[in-house]
C-alpha cells in the first residue's frame, strides 16, 4: 500500500533517483533539497509516514534534522531513515541517539530500499 | 548489495585525473615545505640554504642548528670535513649526529672562499625561478578548482538527464505491461476464446442435428418406396386376379361356343357372342399382361431411384458432412492453437518486459554515483585549496625572507582531510598513499538501529 514518504537530500540527483523508485513502488513522494526547508515543510502541516534523509547537507545535516523532527509532538515516532556515504559507525551511533530509525548507505538500490521501507513503516 | 565498481574512486577517469593533479601538486609543495624548512634559520641565510638544498647538497647539522653570522657568506659544512653530512629532514628531527658546539663557531669564521660564494649565487638564482614559479600556482590550482567544480556541474546534469529517459522509459515499460494485463491478455482474450469455441460447437451441434434429420428423412423415405412396393405388389396381384378371371372367360366364352354350336341354328347369335366374349377375354389379358409389365417396369425404377435418390445421396451427404464436422474440428484445434500462441507470446512480451524494467530500476538507483563522485570531487577541492593557500604562503617567505611566517603545515592539512572524508574508500585510499596499510571496514550497507 502506498505510504506518503518525504526525501530530504541537497543533491538533486538523489531526490530524483529516490522519487523514482519510490513513486514506481506507488509511494506518494515529497521532496525537500535541505534540512531547513524539510524543517518548514514538516512545520507547514505535512504528515509522512516516513522521513528519508541525507546526512551531509548544508548547515542543518541529517542528524539535526532527526532531533527537529521528534520534537514535533505529531512527528515524535514517525520512522526516520538515514541514507547517506557516510559509513563511520560513530555517526551511525549519533543517529541512533537522535533517534533515527535506520542507516543506508549510497547508493541505495530499489529492492534494499524498499524492503526496509516495509520493515519500518507498518502497511508498507 | 554490493558497491558498484564505478564508484570507487581509483576507477573514475574524472576523479582520477584530479586527485594525480592534485598529488603531483602536493609533490611540488613537498619540496617547497622543504624550501619552507629555510625560514628556522637565520634571515638572509635563507636563500642560500633554499639552494644548497634543491642543489643535492647536504647540510651539516651544526651549521643549520646554530645561528651563523649572516655577512658571512660561507657554507660551514662543506670546509668541515671532520662532520657527518646529514639530510634537513633529519636536521628537523634532531637526528643529527654532530651536536652543534663550540668548533662550528670556528668553522664559520673560516677565511672567504670565492668557489663557494659563487655556488650560492647559482643556487640563489635557482631558488628565484622556484619563487616565480610558485607565483603562477594559485592560477593553475584555480584552474583546476574550477574545472572539477564543471565536472560536478556537468555529470549531474547529465546525471539528471540520465534519469527523466529511464524513468520515462520505465513508465512506458509500466504502461505495456498494464496494458498486456488487462488489455491483451486476462479478459477480452478469454472472452473471445471463449465465445468462439462455443459458436463452434454450436455449429457442430447444428450439423449434428441435421445429419440427424437427414438420416430420420432417409428412414422415412425409405419406408415409403417400401408401401409404394407393397402397393406394387397388390396392383400384381389384382393383374393376377384380372388375368384370371380373362382365362375364366375365356373358357366360358370357349364353353359357350360349343354349346352354341350345339344348339344349330339357334346359337348362331349367342355363337357370335360368345366369340366376342373370348375376343374380349384375350384383349383383357393381353390389357392385364400390359398392366402387369408397366407395374414391374414402375417397380424397377422406384427401385432406382430408391438406390440412386436414398442411399447414394444420403451416403453423399453423410460423407459431406463429416468433412464439414472435420474442419470443424480443425478449424477449432487451429484457432485453440492460435490463441494458445498467441497467449504464449503476450506472456513472453510480458516476462521480457519486466526483465527490462528491473534492471532499469537498478539504473535508477545506481546512478546515485555522481552524489558519491561529487563529494569526492569536493574533498579533491579541498586538498587543492589547500596547495593553492600553502604555495602562496611559500612564495612569501621566499620574497620577504626577512620577516617570520608560519606557512602551515602541510602533516595537519593531511590530517585534516582525512577528518573530513565520509565515505570508507576515501579513508582507505588516503590511508594508502600515506603509506598506512590499515583498512577500513565498510560496515553493513543497511543498518536499522
Amino acid at each position: 500500500m502506498g505510504k506518503k514518504i518525504l526525501i530530504v537530500d541537497d543533491s538533486a540527483t538523489i531526490l530524483m533517483s529516490m522519487r523514482g523508485m519510490l513513486e514506481r513502488a506507488g509511494h506518494a513522494v515529497s521532496d525537500a533539497a535541505s534540512g531547513e526547508a524539510a524543517v518548514t515543510v514538516l512545520q507547514g502541516g505535512l504528515r509522512p509516514d516516513l522521513v528519508i534523509t541525507d546526512f551531509h547537507m548544508g548547515a542543518m545535516n541529517g542528524i539535526d534534522l532527526v532531533r527537529e523532527v521528534r520534537k514535533m509532538a505529531n512527528l515524535r515516532f514517525i520512522p526516520v531513515l538515514m541514507v547517506t556515504t557516510e559509513s563511520q559507525q560513530a555517526k551511525r551511533m549519533e543517529a541512533k541517539a537522535a533517534g533515527a530509525t535506520g542507516w543506508l548507505v549510497k547508493p541505495v538500490q530499489p529492492e534494499a530500499l524498499l524492503q526496509v521501507i516495509k520493515q519500518v513503516v507498518p502497511g508498507a | 548489495m554490493t558497491a558498484m565498481p564505478a564508484l570507487e574512486t581509483s576507477a573514475n577517469p574524472a576523479v582520477g585525473f584530479f586527485v594525480r593533479a592534485a598529488l603531483a601538486l602536493a609533490g611540488t609543495a613537498i619540496v617547497t615545505a622543504l624550501v619552507g624548512l629555510a625560514i628556522r634559520m637565520p634571515a638572509g641565510h635563507v636563500v642560500s640554504l633554499v639552494a644548497a638544498e634543491a642543489a643535492g647538497m647536504v647540510a651539516g647539522c651544526a651549521v643549520s642548528r646554530g645561528k651563523p653570522r649572516l655577512s658571512e657568506p660561507k657554507l660551514a659544512w662543506e670546509t668541515g670535513a671532520s662532520r657527518v653530512p646529514h639530510h634537513i629532514g633529519d636536521i628537523e628531527q634532531g637526528r643529527c649526529s654532530v651536536p652543534y658546539g663550540p668548533g662550528v663557531d670556528a668553522v664559520a669564521r673560516e677565511p672567504f672562499d670565492p668557489i663557494a660564494a659563487k655556488r650560492i649565487d647559482d643556487l640563489s638564482a635557482k631558488a628565484r625561478v622556484v619563487t616565480r614559479e610558485l607565483g603562477h600556482y594559485k592560477e593553475l590550482l584555480g584552474i583546476l578548482r574550477d574545472q572539477i567544480a564543471n565536472v560536478n556541474v556537468e555529470t549531474e546534469g547529465a546525471a539528471l538527464d540520465i534519469l527523466t529517459r529511464l524513468n520515462e522509459i520505465d513508465r512506458l515499460i509500466q504502461d505495456m505491461i498494464a496494458f498486456l494485463n488487462h488489455a491483451g491478455m486476462s479478459d477480452k482474450m478469454v472472452d473471445l476464446m471463449d465465445r468462439t469455441e462455443a459458436r463452434l460447437t454450436a455449429n457442430r451441434r447444428l450439423l449434428d442435428e441435421f445429419r440427424a434429420s437427414r438420416d430420420d428423412a432417409a428412414v422415412a423415405s425409405q419406408a415409403r418406396l417400401g408401401e409404394v412396393q407393397e402397393m406394387v405388389a397388390e396392383l400384381n396381384r389384382v393383374v393376377g386376379q384380372v388375368r384370371t378371371i380373362s382365362k375364366q372367360t375365356n373358357m366360358l366364352a370357349f364353353n359357350a361356343a360349343i354349346e352354341a354350336s350345339r344348339a344349330g341354328q339357334f346359337g348362331k347369335g349367342f355363337a357370335v357372342v360368345a366369340s366376342e366374349v373370348k375376343q374380349l377375354s384375350r384383349d383383357s389379358d393381353q390389357a392385364a399382361l400390359d398392366i402387369q409389365g408397366g407395374i414391374l417396369r414402375l417397380q424397377k425404377a422406384i427401385n432406382v431411384s430408391m438406390d440412386t435418390i436414398v442411399h447414394k445421396r444420403l451416403e453423399a451427404e453423410r460423407k459431406g458432412f463429416e468433412a464439414i464436422a472435420d474442419s470443424m474440428s480443425e478449424l477449432t484445434e487451429d484457432l485453440e492453437r492460435i490463441m494458445g500462441h498467441q497467449r504464449n507470446v503476450l506472456v513472453k512480451i510480458q516476462e521480457a518486459s519486466e526483465m527490462i524494467a528491473h534492471p532499469i530500476m537498478a539504473l535508477i538507483g545506481s546512478i546515485q554515483f555522481q552524489d558519491i563522485t561529487r563529494q569526492e570531487l569536493q574533498h579533491v577541492s579541498r586538498g587543492i585549496e589547500f596547495v593553492e593557500g600553502h604555495s602562496g604562503q611559500l612564495r612569501e617567505v621566499l620574497e620577504d625572507a626577512g620577516k617570520d611566517h608560519d606557512p602551515g603545515s602541510t602533516q595537519a592539512a593531511i590530517t585534516e582531510l582525512m577528518a573530513h572524508y565520509v565515505m570508507s574508500q576515501q579513508r582507505n585510499i588516503h590511508s594508502a598513499a600515506i603509506g598506512n596499510g590499515e583498512l577500513e571496514e565498510k560496515g553493513s550497507l543497511v543498518q536499522l538501529f
